[in-house]
């Protein structure tokens, strides 16, 4: 056994099995989707662009409890999820199985031990995480989905208003492949502080701060940096929300990404705004890249009932001839989901 | 008066205080404010299972959302959403600071005071259960809320991250449980009305649920029903926000 999430996996098959007092919970979701990308004629290759499909996935997550001498007790959570896509124009559907998450943890006081692969999503942005430096989200996607965790063997340490967690990240990789990673959270009143460090073979060293502060009733402010001294550079984020009245949000962010594809895309503007109104979401949202003008505007609707969820959002890219934005694979993007929770 | 005069004057207040009906006597606002919080909080320290049920404006059922609320001392609320459309969902109340975890991320998110009214039945209508810990109550008078004889006290917000900004409240004149409630936002507009039935209309000892009637927009009603309630000391870390990305739905 190389990978220490399968001792995990084992032990949450053991726990299942043993658990006694009381019944593993079982929850998830099915959705099925309609995802539409459209060729861009000004894109690198638009006869390979990727083509339009259909796709389903069953999600399913559980956690058992199996009772330790002492009062103690070895929590276990398991989220796995089985995909069917069929590509249009494809002759065969295609299937596949992941495992986004099979850890254990285990309490002893202040201090909580963890191992397998598990979700660890850090700092505090929206459209960028510069200290996501364990899981590295995503970014924006077009239908939010559940990630898929690393390997991890994790201690944290809970006070009353801080707390510190430092991870290893892909153990299983040896020591040119895995890395470390620490964080630090402190709450003073209305502001949290987090403090960031991160050591891998790849990358050497580096580290970064960011904070989230409310302002008042509806105005939160958050910034994010990363310093990486092996480019000499920052990666930086800062952000506000502002919530209008019971049912409008507003989210308007910067940030410079070092590491973006190509000089042009490393700063980046955006904003969003969602109004809510009983079961019903409507967002639009805008991503501005201002050293080529290139841009993504974006709309979304969302129903949410007691079980069922649908959901619809277009994304179009554009912008000047030139932009890289302008040039990505598909010129526009949307989607059409309907999803059931149990 | 002279001192021949003050034993005899004494006598005659303590035999007009005896006469007088009980219900002529100013009451202890403070202590009114704490008889009817322990009716719907009987310890610092519970886990109370709710269920939400609300109701469109023709009295059709919209939809239903379950919630485990933890409570402790200082102000702190743990809010984990059951219901298949919200499982895994969080939001921690530490005082007047709020964070909410999305399940699919599990990053801990600040929100503000505004975030949390979000909804019909909002969280900080769940995760709230104490009025004496954030409003400064002053006595209106003695009145009958329909044909039970009842105090109206008015309270005036004393923190900013509070949901409402003024409530009026009704309680029981004889056992100070809460009749009814008029919820003010901070534009002074009313936001909602609720209505606190009780286990036993006679002999109340603990109120079962809390009707919410929308006043703005949507005129929706919500049933707040609190199913069960038990004591239950937590550890003080599940009140750290980090702690938000931890499991405790087994705990």
């Amino acid at each position: 056994m190389r990978n220490p999430w399968w001792l995990a996996g084992f032990a949450l098959a053991t726990g299942l099995g043993q658990a006694q007092t009381q019944a593993p919970t079982l929850s998830g979701q099915w959705q099925t989707a309609r995802e539409w990308r459209l060729a861009n004629p000004l894109g690198p290759a638009p006869a390979f662009a990727p083509p339009s499909r259909w796709r389903s996935e069953l999600d399913l997550k559980t956690d058992a409890r199996l009772p330790l001498p002492e009062g103690r007790a070895l929590a276990l959570h398991a989220d796995a999820a089985v995909t069917v896509l069929h590509e249009d124009g494809a002759t065969a559907t295609t299937g596949m199985g992941r495992v986004n998450e099979l850890y254990a943890t285990s309490d002893r006081g202040d201090w909580q031990l963890s191992a397998g692969r598990r979700i660890i999503g850090w700092d505090v942005g929206q459209g960028f995480r510069p200290n996501d430096v364990v899981q590295r989200e995503e970014r924006r996607p077009l239908l939010p989905a559940t990630p898929q965790g690393r390997g991890v063997v994790q201690v944290e340490h809970f006070g009353a208003d801080d707390a510190t967690s430092l991870v290893w990240v892909d153990p299983q990789q040896g020591h040119a492949g895995s890395a470390l990673a620490l964080r630090h959270y402190q709450r003073l009143g209305a502001l949290d502080l987090h403090a960031h460090a991160h050591w891998s073979g790849a990358t050497r060293g580096n580290v970064g701060a960011a904070l989230a502060w409310v302002a008042s009733n509806a105005v939160e402010w958050h910034a994010s940096t990363r310093w990486l001294p092996a480019l000499g550079r920052h990666q930086t984020l800062v952000g506000g929300s502002w919530t209008g009245g019971p049912d409008v949000t507003v989210l308007a962010e910067v940030w410079h990404d070092v590491q973006a594809a190509t000089p042009d895309a490393r700063r980046n503007a955006y904003g969003r705004l969602a109004w809510q109104h009983d079961a019903w979401q409507v967002s639009a949202d805008a991503l501005w890249q201002p050293a080529d003008g290139g841009r993504v505007l974006g709309a979304g609707l969302r129903w949410q009932g007691d079980q069922w969820r649908v959901e619809a959002v277009w994304r179009v890219f554009g912008g000047p001839v030139g932009a890289m934005l302008r040039r990505t694979p598909s010129r526009q993007t949307g989607a059409v989901a309907l999803t059931r929770s149990f | 008066m002279t001192l021949t005069h003050t034993p005899r004057a004494l006598f005659a207040a303590l035999l007009l205080s005896t006469l007088l009906p009980a219900h002529a006597a100013e009451p202890d606002v403070t202590r009114l404010l704490a008889d009817a919080d322990r009716f719907r909080v009987s310890d610092e320290q519970l886990v109370i299972e709710t269920r939400v049920n609300t109701f469109k404006s023709d009295g059709t059922p919209d939809k239903e959302r379950l919630y485990t609320v933890h409570t402790s001392t200082g102000r702190r609320s743990l809010v984990l959403m059951r219901s298949p459309a919200e499982q895994g969902q969080k939001v921690l109340m530490v005082g007047d600071d709020f964070w909410l975890m999305m399940p699919g991320t599990q990053r801990p998110m600040r929100i503000t005071p505004s975030q949390k009214l979000l909804g019909d039945a909002s969280t900080g209508d769940i995760a709230t259960l104490r009025w004496s810990e954030d409003y400064r109550a002053t006595l209106v008078g003695e009145e009958r809320c329909d044909t039970t004889p009842c105090w109206h006290l008015s309270l005036a917000a004393q923190r900013p991250g509070v949901s409402y900004q003024r409530i009026e409240l009704w309680l029981g004149r004889d056992r100070h449980q809460p009749l009814k409630a008029d919820l003010y936002l901070q534009s002074d507009k009313l936001a909602k009305q609720a209505r606190f039935i009780p286990d036993s209309a006679e002999r109340p000892t603990q109120i079962d649920e809390m009707v919410l009637q929308d006043q703005l927009s949507h005129r929706r009603e919500t049933r707040v029903r609190y199913t069960a309630r038990a004591k239950k000391v937590v550890p003080e870390s599940w009140f750290n926000p980090m702690s938000l990305a931890r499991n405790p739905t087994l705990e």
